[in-house]
């Protein structure tokens, strides 16, 4: 019976869903008034404005910066509660899952492959502004090849080659840089994050560097939340 | 809107209904990876590549390792 | 006339079915991890949402290139970025509870 009455609620939900999407300008009209506002701004001058070709980083980094650093501030405290509840891994408890020893040929593959994924992530977080790509991309490469190691190598050689105590600084990492560059730009006489009172140079590399900031802090964040989470609390 | 584009819907659609009503947790997870794999293509598409990259690394990567990871520590029948 | 709005909205549509697919596994499905895999795919329907209602007609990736005008929306792609790695850490957040929940189950059942 409650079932049912879920099942005919869900059924009601729907139909009210659909029906509102149908009433929907037709998707990829330009004259639709999510491509009529604002848009049309940000294509003509956010590349002159922020000197990034990529129109997302350039939102993300420079319009809407400040949702970026409340983003990570979020990641901050994902990473708290986890660490809350669970507690950091320790490096001589943990049992792999892998029952069996992986073959020596994945082992060798993957010593060869790792140092291509590592120039990837980097290429990928580095170039944001100008290809496709972006921190946030080059930052959960990074995690996943941290992530792939620990798969293979097993986790006691994880936790070893990449222990808590290196991982911490990391993790705040773009939190404080985002603060700082803050406080800065007050200092200099604008607004909190206002990238356009520095000349065009020191833009330049204020922007790298929350690339390579965010990337790294998103990306480490992400490695230990799976380390936390492959904790084995049980012997 | 390209066939192409109706045809990744469908599969979409199917895979979420497959994901849903599948008994076995870790098949769901595996149809969970190709889920978003499938996603990340819409989304190239419909002209997200950067996007799509991330949807990529993380929905079909990160969060199905969790989640196996997940499935190895919360099921009853632990064969040691 | 509905069905060829239908077919002209069909990625509203697919992601309004997907989101009713996850809120079904959300509120009927017994276990956890089911729940945990439904709530990842009402975020990725609203993800494919928003970035249908960014797409433009023959619109190029937000990627300026010398002699191309027409591009698509680069603001929900943004949003929708900076969304998915807060859905990461929602999701792990949400498998470590539920382990947290398993293992204080089997303490209270020994």
């Amino acid at each position: 019976m409650r079932k049912l009455g879920s099942f005919l609620f869900l059924t009601l939900i729907g139909l009210f869903l659909l029906l509102t999407v149908l009433e929907m300008p037709i998707m990829g009209d330009p004259a639709n008034p999510s491509n009529t506002v604002t848009t049309p701004r940000y294509i003509s001058e956010g590349a002159r404005e922020t000197n990034c070709k990529n129109l997302v980083s350039a939102i993300m980094l420079n319009y809407r910066s400040y949702d970026t650093m409340g983003e990570m501030v979020a990641i901050f405290t994902v990473l708290a509660a986890a660490l809350a509840i669970l507690g950091r891994e320790k490096a001589k408890r943990g049992l792999s899952p892998l029952k069996v020893e992986p073959s020596p040929l994945i082992k060798i593959t993957m010593v060869i492959y790792i140092p291509f994924f590592i120039v990837f992530a980097c290429y990928v977080a580095i170039n944001g502004c100008y290809s496709v790509g972006g921190g946030f991309q080059g930052g959960v490469i990074l995690a996943s090849v941290i992530i792939i190691f620990a798969l293979i190598f097993g986790f006691d050689e994880a936790v070893k080659k990449f222990p808590a105590s290196k991982r911490v600084f990391f993790e705040g990492l773009a939190v404080l840089y985002f603060m700082l560059l803050g406080l800065m730009s007050l200092f200099v006489g604008g607004n909190f994050l206002n990238l356009n009172l520095f000349g065009s140079p020191v833009r330049k590399l204020f922007t790298l560097g929350l690339e390579i900031g965010i990337g790294l802090t998103s990306g480490i964040t992400i490695a230990s939340l799976f380390y936390i989470l492959k904790k084995v609390e049980r012997e | 809107m390209t066939s192409l584009t109706v045809l990744l819907v469908l599969a979409l659609i199917t895979l979420a209904i497959i994901i849903v009503s599948s008994r076995d947790m870790l098949a769901a997870v595996i149809f969970f990876s190709a889920y978003g794999l499938v996603m990340a293509l819409v989304w190239q598409q419909l002209g997200a590549p950067m996007l799509a990259l991330a949807e990529i690394v993380i929905e079909s990567g990160i969060i199905s390792v969790l989640f196996v990871v997940a499935v190895f520590r919360t099921s009853k029948d632990d064969a040691e | 006339m509905m069905i060829t709005r239908v077919f002209s909205n069909l990625i509203y549509v697919a992601s309004m079915i997907l989101f009713l697919i996850g809120f079904y596994a959300v509120a009927l499905r017994p276990n956890l991890i089911k729940k945990i895999i439904g709530i990842n795919i009402m975020e990725t329907s609203i993800f494919l949402f928003l970035i249908g209602i960014g797409n433009r007609k023959g619109g190029a990736a937000p990627l300026i290139v010398d002699g191309v005008k027409n591009y698509v929306n680069p603001l929900p792609q943004a949003v929708v970025l900076m969304a998915l790695v807060v859905g990461v850490g929602t999701t792990a957040l949400a498998l470590i509870l539920a382990v947290k929940l398993f293992e204080r189950e089997e303490e209270e059942q020994l």
